[in-house]
C-alpha cells in the first residue's frame, strides 16, 4: 500500500496540481493609486452629507476605492451608498458598501467594472447615525471635479483603481513539493537495502 | 519518588499562598488598614451641570473638586462616556503646590482608574472638553490582586522549589527532559506575565495581524478588539494605561467588543507571501482554537502564544535529545533570556532558532556516521526549509548538504541526483529574493531613511572595493554585538533589564564554559569546520547585503538595521565549531542553575513593573 501510495497515487497528484495550476491560474488585484498633493480630508460627513465625484477612468478596472476615515469610532450599522453613474452610457448603478466592514484610515472598495474613457459620477451618501471623513488630495485636471452638498471643491477624493492580473506564483509552491518529494524518492528512507 | 511528588504538590500550596501574602502586603502595603470612600464629598464645580446621573460638562475648562473622608488617596476612579478619546487631568496639593498629572482616556473603555497614592483629601479632575459624561466618582484604597503576577509567581516559585527537591534526581532525568518542563515552565510564565496586547515583542503588532489572516484572504473575521490590538494606539501611549487595575478594565473591554464583533469581516493587510505566513501556523491554529471554543479575547491571545511555545519548546528538545554531543550547550541556547522570552510572544524569530539548531543537530549525525543517516537527512531538509520560509537568507544552510562525501551513498548517481535536488530547492528558496531584487520588484524599507534597492544596486557596481571596505569595517566593529547583552537579554517595549548585567555576564561565562568543555570521541573533522564557519559568516554577510540593499542610505560607509538576534539561530553551528575536546569535561547542574536564577530575576521583574 505504501509503494502504490509512493509510486502511484502521489505523482499522479503532481499531474493533476500541474494542469490545474497551469490551466486555471488564480487571480492576482493590482492596485493603481492616483497621486496628489496637499493631502487633507474632506470635513466631517454625516447623514445629510451628499458627496459628488467626477472622473474619467484611464483604463478599464474591476473596482475603485476611496479612502475613508472614522475618526477612531466603532461603527455597529449604517452603510455608504455609492450611486455610480456612467455619463456615457447614461447607466447608474447603485451600490451599497457596511461601514462596519470598514478600518479608519484605510481604502473602501467598491466593486464595479469601469470603462476605459468612460466619464463617471459618483454621488456618496452616509447611512449611519456616525461622522465619517474622507481624504482628498488636489488632483487638478479638468476631468475630474469634487462636490460637497452641490459646492465645487478644490481638490479630488483620493481615489484607488483595482485591476485583476493572472497569478503564476503557486508554479513556486508546486515546484517546492515536487523537488522535496523527490528528495524523498532519492534517499529511498525506509527501503530495506 | 512518590514522597517527593507529593512535596512537590505541597511546594505548589505554598507557592500560592507565598504569592498571594507578597501581593497583599508587600505589592499592597500603602492600603492595608485604609478605607475607601465610594462617595466622596463634591466640594466645588466649574461649568458642570448634572443631567441624568451624570456629571456633565459644559464648556473646555470644567473641573469637579471632591474631598474624601481619610487623609490618604491610593487611586481615584470614576465612569465615563464620550464620543471620542479626550484628555484629562487630575491635581492635588502637595507642600502647598499644585501637583497636575495629566491623563487620556479612550472612547473604547468607560471607566478609568488613577493612582494618586499621597496623604491628601481633596482632588481636582479637569476636562478639556465639553459634552463629557461622568459618574460614580470614588476613592479607591482597597487591596487590588492581580492575579496574572500571583500565577506567574506561583509557577515561578514552584519551579525553584522542585528543583530543590529534586536535587539529588537530577541524574536520573534525561537532559531534554529537563529542557522541556522548564522550557514549558517558564514560557508559560513569561506568557502570563507579559502584557495581553502587542507591542511586547520585535514588530508584534506586524506578526499578530499575519496570524489573524495567513492565508492572505481578502476578508477575514477581524473583530474591533484585534483592530484596536493590531492598531496599538491605546498601548503605545502610556497616558492611556496607566494602573494594573486599568489594565484590567482595557482588557474587560477588549474581552467585550471581541464578544461582540467576533463574526464582523474586514480586510486584514498582509503584505507577506503566504509561504512566509506558514511559520505562524501554529499561533493561528491556538488562537482559531480558542476562539472556537468562545474564549475570551485575552484568554486567545495567551492560547495563540503558547501553541508556538510549544512547537518551539519540541523542536529545542528533538534537537537536545538527537545531539551526539554539546547537549548542555544546545539547552543554554535555548534559555537564551531574549530567546525564551520572544518563544512566548508574537515573534517567528525563535521558530528560526529552534528549527536551524535541530537541523545543525542534524547535520552533526550525518557527518558522524559512517552511513547516510537518511532520516537526519529529511530531518535537516525539513527544518531548514521551514526556517528559511519566513527569513529566506538561511536557505544556504541547505548547501551543507552538498558536501556529504559521495562514498556514503548506494550509487554515484544517487549522490549526483540527491545534490541536484538540493541545489534546486536552495534556489527557489533563494528566488524568493533574488528574483524581486534583480527585476526591481524589492522596494526599500520604509524606514530606511533614503534607502533605494535599485540605487544602491548601482552604486555597489560602480563602486565594488569602496563596497567590500564598508562590509569589512562594519563587521571589524559590530561583530561584537552578537554576544552582547543586546543579544542575550533585551526585552523590547517591556522593561529596563540593565540591572541585570552581573547576571548576563555569568550567563555568557557558563556558556562559553561549556563550549570549551564540550566534545566527543568522534569529534568532526577540520574541513567540516572550516565547512561549519564559512557557512555562518556566508549567512551573515548575506543578511549585511541585504540590509545594505534595503534599509541603508545610497552610498552611506556603514549598513543600518543590522540586528545581533540575526545570528541567534547560527548560534549552536557557531558553537559546533569551537567544540573538539575528545570528552564532556564537565559534570555539573551550572546550565540548569544559570538560566532558571536569569529567567527567574526577569520574570520577577516583569511581574513588579509590567504585567
Amino acid at each position: 500500500m505504501k509503494t502504490k501510495i509512493k509510486k502511484i497515487i502521489i505523482p499522479l497528484l503532481f499531474i493533476v496540481f500541474f494542469i490545474v495550476f497551469l490551466f486555471f491560474p488564480s487571480n492576482n488585484y493590482v492596485y493603481k493609486q492616483v497621486e496628489g498633493s496637499n493631502v487633507n480630508i474632506i470635513g466631517k460627513i454625516s447623514n445629510k452629507d451628499t458627496i459628488t465625484q467626477e472622473f474619467v477612468s484611464d483604463n478599464n478596472y474591476d473596482a475603485f476605492g476611496f479612502k475613508f476615515a472614522n475618526y477612531s469610532q466603532m461603527i455597529f450599522k449604517g452603510n455608504l451608498e455609492v450611486s455610480i453613474k456612467d455619463k456615457t452610457t447614461n447607466k447608474t448603478t447603485v451600490k451599497k458598501v457596511e461601514l462596519n466592514e470598514q478600518q479608519d484610515n484605510s481604502y473602501i472598495y467598491v466593486n464595479y467594472n469601469l470603462k476605459k474613457k468612460h466619464n463617471y459620477e459618483i454621488e456618496i451618501k452616509n447611512n449611519s447615525n456616525k461622522e465619517i471623513t474622507f481624504y482628498t488630495a488636489r488632483d487638478k485636471n479638468d476631468k475630474t471635479k469634487l462636490y460637497l452638498n452641490d459646492k465645487f471643491q478644490k481638490s479630488d477624493l483620493q481615489m484607488t483603481f483595482r485591476y485583476k492580473e493572472k497569478k503564476y506564483s503557486f508554479i513556486w509552491y508546486y515546484l517546492m513539493a515536487l523537488f522535496l518529494y523527490l528528495t524523498y524518492l532519492v534517499l529511498n528512507v525506509g527501503d530495506k537495502k | 519518588m512518590k514522597k517527593k511528588i507529593i512535596y512537590i504538590l505541597i511546594s505548589f500550596i505554598l507557592s500560592f499562598i507565598g504569592s498571594i501574602l507578597f501581593e497583599v502586603i508587600i505589592i499592597n502595603h500603602e492600603t492595608i488598614g485604609k478605607k475607601s470612600d465610594y462617595n466622596p464629598k463634591i466640594i466645588e464645580t466649574k461649568d458642570v451641570k448634572k443631567d441624568k446621573g451624570y456629571y456633565v460638562t459644559t464648556s473646555k475648562d470644567s473641573y469637579i473638586k471632591i474631598k474624601a473622608n481619610s487623609n490618604y488617596i491610593n487611586k481615584i476612579s470614576f465612569n465615563y462616556k464620550y464620543s471620542k478619546d479626550f484628555s484629562w487631568n487630575y491635581s492635588y496639593e502637595e507642600n502647598g503646590e499644585e501637583v497636575k498629572i495629566g491623563a487620556t482616556s479612550s472612547s473604547f473603555m468607560n471607566k478609568t482608574i488613577k493612582k494618586v497614592n499621597k496623604n491628601t483629601n481633596t482632588i481636582k479632575i479637569s476636562f478639556m472638553n465639553k459634552n463629557v459624561k461622568i459618574k460614580n466618582i470614588s476613592i479607591d484604597n482597597s487591596i487590588f490582586i492581580y492575579w496574572y503576577r500571583v500565577i506567574a509567581l506561583t509557577i515561578v516559585l514552584t519551579i525553584i522549589m522542585s528543583l530543590l527537591i529534586l536535587r539529588k534526581d537530577l541524574k536520573k532525568f534525561k537532559i531534554e527532559n529537563i529542557f522541556l518542563v522548564l522550557a514549558l515552565s517558564f514560557g508559560l510564565a513569561f506568557i502570563i506575565v507579559s502584557p495581553k496586547h502587542i507591542y511586547t515583542g520585535f514588530d508584534d503588532q506586524v506578526h499578530f495581524a499575519h496570524v489573524l489572516n495567513p492565508f492572505r484572504l481578502e476578508k477575514s473575521n477581524y473583530s474591533y478588539a484585534e483592530q484596536i490590538t493590531v492598531s496599538g494606539a491605546l498601548v503605545r501611549d502610556n497616558t492611556y494605561i496607566t494602573t494594573k487595575e486599568e489594565k484590567i478594565e482595557f482588557y474587560k473591554t477588549l474581552n467585550n467588543i471581541h464578544k461582540k464583533t467576533k463574526n464582523r469581516k474586514a480586510t486584514i493587510v498582509n503584505d507577506r507571501r503566504v509561504f512566509g505566513n506558514l511559520i505562524y501556523l501554529p499561533f493561528t491554529i491556538g488562537y482559531k482554537l480558542a476562539n472556537l471554543l468562545n474564549f475570551s479575547f485575552t484568554t486567545c491571545l495567551m492560547i495563540s502564544k503558547f501553541f508556538n511555545l510549544l512547537l518551539y519548546s519540541f523542536m529545542m528538545y528533538l534537537a537536545i535529545k538527537y545531539a551526539k554531543y554539546g547537549k548542555k550547550v544546545i539547552f543554554m541556547v535555548g534559555f537564551i533570556p531574549e530567546i525564551m522570552h520572544l518563544a512566548s510572544q508574537f515573534s517567528y524569530d525563535p521558530t528560526i532558532v529552534s528549527g536551524l539548531t535541530l537541523a545543525t543537530v542534524c547535520y552533526m549525525n550525518i557527518i558522524m556516521s559512517e552511513k547516510l543517516d537518511k532520516k537526519s537527512i529529511l530531518l535537516f531538509i525539513i527544518c531548514t526549509v521551514w526556517a528559511s520560509l519566513p527569513k529566506a537568507l538561511y536557505c544556504p544552510f541547505l548547501l551543507l548538504l552538498l558536501f556529504i562525501p559521495n562514498k556514503k551513498f548506494e550509487s554515484k548517481k544517487q549522490a549526483i541526483i540527491f545534490k541536484l535536488l538540493i541545489t534546486i530547492i536552495t534556489g527557489l528558496l533563494m528566488a524568493t529574493f533574488v528574483l524581486p531584487t534583480a527585476t526591481g520588484q524589492m522596494s526599500a524599507d520604509d524606514r530606511g531613511n533614503g534607502a533605494s534597492v535599485s540605487g544602491q544596486i548601482k552604486y555597489i557596481l560602480n563602486n565594488p572595493i569602496s563596497f567590500i571596505v564598508t562590509l569589512f569595517k562594519f563587521n571589524i566593529v559590530y561583530i561584537w554585538k552578537i554576544f552582547s547583552e543586546e543579544n542575550i537579554l533585551f526585552l523590547p517595549y517591556l522593561a529596563d533589564t540593565s540591572k541585570f548585567k552581573i547576571l548576563y555576564i555569568i550567563y555568557l561565562v557558563t556558556l562559553l564554559y561549556y563550549v570549551f568543555t564540550s566534545g566527543n570521541k568522534e569529534t568532526i573533522k577540520k574541513g567540516n569546520r572550516v565547512l561549519l564557519s564559512l557557512e555562518v559568516i556566508g549567512i551573515w554577510l548575506l543578511f549585511c547585503v541585504a540590509l545594505y540593499l534595503k534599509f541603508t542610505k545610497v552610498g552611506l560607509n556603514t549598513i543600518k538595521g543590522m540586528q545581533p538576534r540575526y545570528i541567534d539561530p547560527l548560534f549552536v553551528s557557531l558553537f559546533y565549531i569551537f567544540m573538539f575536546r575528545k570528552h564532556e569535561k564537565n559534570n555539573d547542574y551550572l546550565y540548569i542553575i544559570v538560566p532558571t536564577i536569569y529567567l527567574i530575576a526577569i520574570i520577577g521583574l516583569l511581574a513588579i513593573k509590567v504585567a
